[in-house]
């Protein structure tokens, strides 16, 4: 996987300083094969509900959950100072539909351990992207409305009622040190195997080369 | 994705989302169960604490993608290569170059010569590049000139019966609306930033 220190758009009213840094690329990876998967009986925690007794097979199991596919960290895209680490957990297909599942996190030393902002104060606008360089095409998360193809009043729509948490960049607050678990859901590839680039959001950078592993 | 074929497939969203994690959830003689007959002293979490989730609970829970009563349109959410208009095929930029420059992505020349197979023999084409209205005219200019310049070399690379003319517009016109409410909107952006194969003779 290589991650490019470079930014995803120009930003010409917000310029900050990019480090972006390669920390980890767990060994688990999204490469097809290398995990046995959420449906996987062997892994994981045992089930904490008593459905699997009554289903016979085991319930699913969150195998993601603390993974670390690769992580950068960038200075805080916005006037609120201090760094944000983003984290990509998973990309993953189900059938027809990919999953993408990251983490962000905010740290500002300078500022209290209680203080908190929102996605907008800290210039994150969480809509993900997912570009197969193989195969030239670009997805973005499925919606019950609209069009992201459309006109502005589709995207809006789109962006409204997309498949992806979180969706409101303006109600949702991060706390100083605190972890923001986010995900998406998009539209599969139709042709498997292909590079990905994962963009979280439009101003953070972007992981690039991944492979999503095939759950089904 | 069509309706009929979101329709024949089901998936569910990773992981069997909004399994209730509560430890000891599936029995009822988890610690703090003995509270239970107390009302009055059990912690808030105890009521939950207590309740098995069922079969039907989880079925109730778990958001079924394609299949189920949503109306998810693959289509609405993939952004091809290429769109089709009458007379013009409109190429999306960020699929055919990597991010600030005119570099063709591997995949574009084989891409770009199915667009040239496309067009009439001996035709006039004129070769437009676009970008988003983030940056200066200085840097938009010229990147949106050699952004044409280069699906151009990739048209007569494979059509050289085709009589090319190459310009870059910068951002100056825009084809959607880069805000909407007053909100940032990347998914305009992204739709100017393009390069547009138009026959004109």
């Amino acid at each position: 996987m290589r991650l490019p220190d470079r930014r995803p758009a120009r930003r010409t009213t917000r310029p900050r300083h990019t480090r972006a840094v390669l920390v980890a690329v767990a060994a688990l990876a999204l490469t097809a094969g290398c995990t046995g998967g959420a449906d996987d009986p062997g892994t994981g925690a045992t089930p904490s509900d008593g459905v699997a007794a009554d289903a016979g097979q085991p319930a699913p199991v969150d195998d993601v959950a603390t993974q670390v596919v690769a992580e950068q960290t960038v200075s805080t895209p916005s006037e609120a100072g201090g760094e944000v680490t983003l984290v990509l957990r998973d990309v993953r297909v189900d059938d027809q539909v990919l999953t993408v599942r990251w983490a962000l996190t905010w740290d500002a030393p300078d500022q209290a351990d209680d203080a908190s902002a929102s996605l907008l104060d800290l210039g994150v606008d969480p809509t993900p992207l997912v570009t197969d360089t193989t195969h030239l095409q670009a997805f973005l998360p499925l919606c019950v409305k609209g069009d992201w193809n459309g006109a502005a009043v589709d995207r809006q729509e789109c962006r409204q009622t997309m498949l992806a948490s979180p969706r409101d960049h303006t109600t949702t607050r991060l706390q100083n040190h605190a972890t923001l678990e986010g995900w998406a859901a998009l539209p599969a590839p139709e042709t498997p195997g292909g590079s990905l680039d994962v963009l979280v959001a439009d101003g953070l950078p972007a992981f690039t080369g991944v492979t999503a592993r095939q759950a089904s | 994705m069509t309706a009929g074929y979101a329709r024949r497939a089901v998936a569910v969203l990773a992981a069997g989302v909004l399994v209730v994690g509560v430890p000891g959830a599936a029995s009822a003689s988890v610690p703090g169960a003995a509270a239970a007959s107390d009302p009055a002293v059990e912690p808030p979490w105890a009521e939950l604490a207590r309740t098995p989730v069922t079969p039907d609970m989880r079925g109730r829970a778990t958001l079924r993608l394609v299949g189920g009563p949503l109306a998810l349109v693959r289509d609405k959410s993939v952004r091809e290569l290429a769109r089709e208009a009458p007379g013009v095929t409109t190429l999306t930029s960020d699929l055919l170059f990597a991010f600030d420059s005119a570099v063709p992505a591997p995949g574009a020349p084989e891409a770009l010569a199915g667009v040239a197979a496309a067009l009439p023999p001996g035709a006039a084409v004129v070769v437009d590049g676009h970008t988003d209205g983030l940056g200066s005219d200085a840097v938009n200019g010229p990147l949106s000139q050699a952004r044409a310049q280069a699906v151009a070399d990739a048209l007569a690379a494979a059509r050289p019966d085709l009589v090319l003319t190459v310009g870059g517009a910068g951002s100056t016109r825009p084809v959607a609306e880069e805000q909407v409410d007053g909100q940032d909107d990347p998914a305009g952006r992204a739709l100017n930033r393009r390069v547009e194969v138009r026959v004109v003779g």
